[in-house]
């Protein structure tokens, strides 16, 4: 599972290069979203241009990193492709996240880390 | 006249139906009626098969998925066959949609796969006979979208 790790004032960004966030790879998906927020004092925002397709186990993976961020706080989404919209629209999740249309609109004036 | 779209058996694990749907995307890609046939495809096709993973072989190596996919004027048919444990009792329902407003620590992290099925699907059928679970369902297609072209033949498997 490629995610990386941006840091743009304190936002922290995660971006998935992964084309699918399945139930093959939800796992590891969780596990290494733990690893980089967990210094995360700020908004984080998960940046999903890249991944075309989520399934329920991906979507569950998703919610527990948000949980994850501890003080119900919540986790950020960019850039969902049409498909990944479908499933968050479907399961009314659309409703629970702070959802971007692209990163850059979600950092607004944040400027990025020296 | 149905077309049968796809025949072909895979190994029940997470990681063989998720190539198994990244091939499906490519082989179909002319051959579904409309760009939202596909999406639904693969959403139900990965929940239902990941179900059978999960659920029917609990985990365990060395059980196998037979899949075939039936274009027919009432929609996209799919029929999921496999030989683990038995579904007892109704399908479930799977989780209602979340209402509004819900705090973060209470948010489910599963129980969605039923409901995407149900919500992508009509005609839902279970059987388990002779040690044989079969699972059926048709994505509806819109009849006013053109009629389908060939599927790409490189990405066939055997």
């Amino acid at each position: 599972m490629d995610l990386s790790k941006q840091t743009h004032g304190d936002v922290v960004v995660i971006t998935a290069a992964d084309p699918r966030i399945d139930a093959a790879v939800a796992i590891e998906f969780k596990d290494r979203m733990r690893d980089l927020t967990a210094d995360a004092d700020g908004r984080v925002i998960l940046d999903l241009e890249q991944v075309n397709f989520i399934d329920s186990s991906g979507l569950g993976a998703i919610v527990a990193a948000m949980k994850q961020l501890g003080s119900g706080k919540r986790l950020e989404l960019a850039a969902l492709s049409p498909l990944v919209d479908k499933v968050f629209r479907l399961t009314r999740m659309d409703s629970v996240f702070v959802i971007h249309d692209t990163t850059a609109t979600g950092l607004g004036d944040a400027s990025p880390a020296e | 006249m149905p077309v049968v779209l796809v025949e072909q058996r895979l190994e029940a694990s997470f990681e063989s139906v998720s190539a198994a749907l990244t091939d499906l995307e490519c082989q179909l890609l002319t051959a579904l009626p409309a760009p939202d046939t596909m999406g639904s495809l693969l959403l139900v096709l990965g929940e239902a098969l990941n179900n059978v993973v999960e659920h029917a072989y609990r985990g365990v190596p060395g059980g196998h998925i037979d899949l075939r996919l039936t274009l027919t004027t009432g929609g996209l048919c799919i029929d999921i066959r496999d030989r683990g444990h038995p579904i007892l009792g109704a399908l479930p329902e799977g989780r209602n949609p979340l209402q509004a407003g819900a705090a973060v620590e209470d948010l489910p992290e599963g129980g969605f796969g039923w409901s995407l099925i149900r919500m992508l699907t009509r005609d839902l059928c279970y059987e388990s006979r002779d040690g044989q679970n079969r699972l059926t369902c048709t994505i509806p297609v819109d009849a006013t979208t053109p009629p389908p072209g060939p599927p790409c033949p490189s990405h066939h498997r055997a």
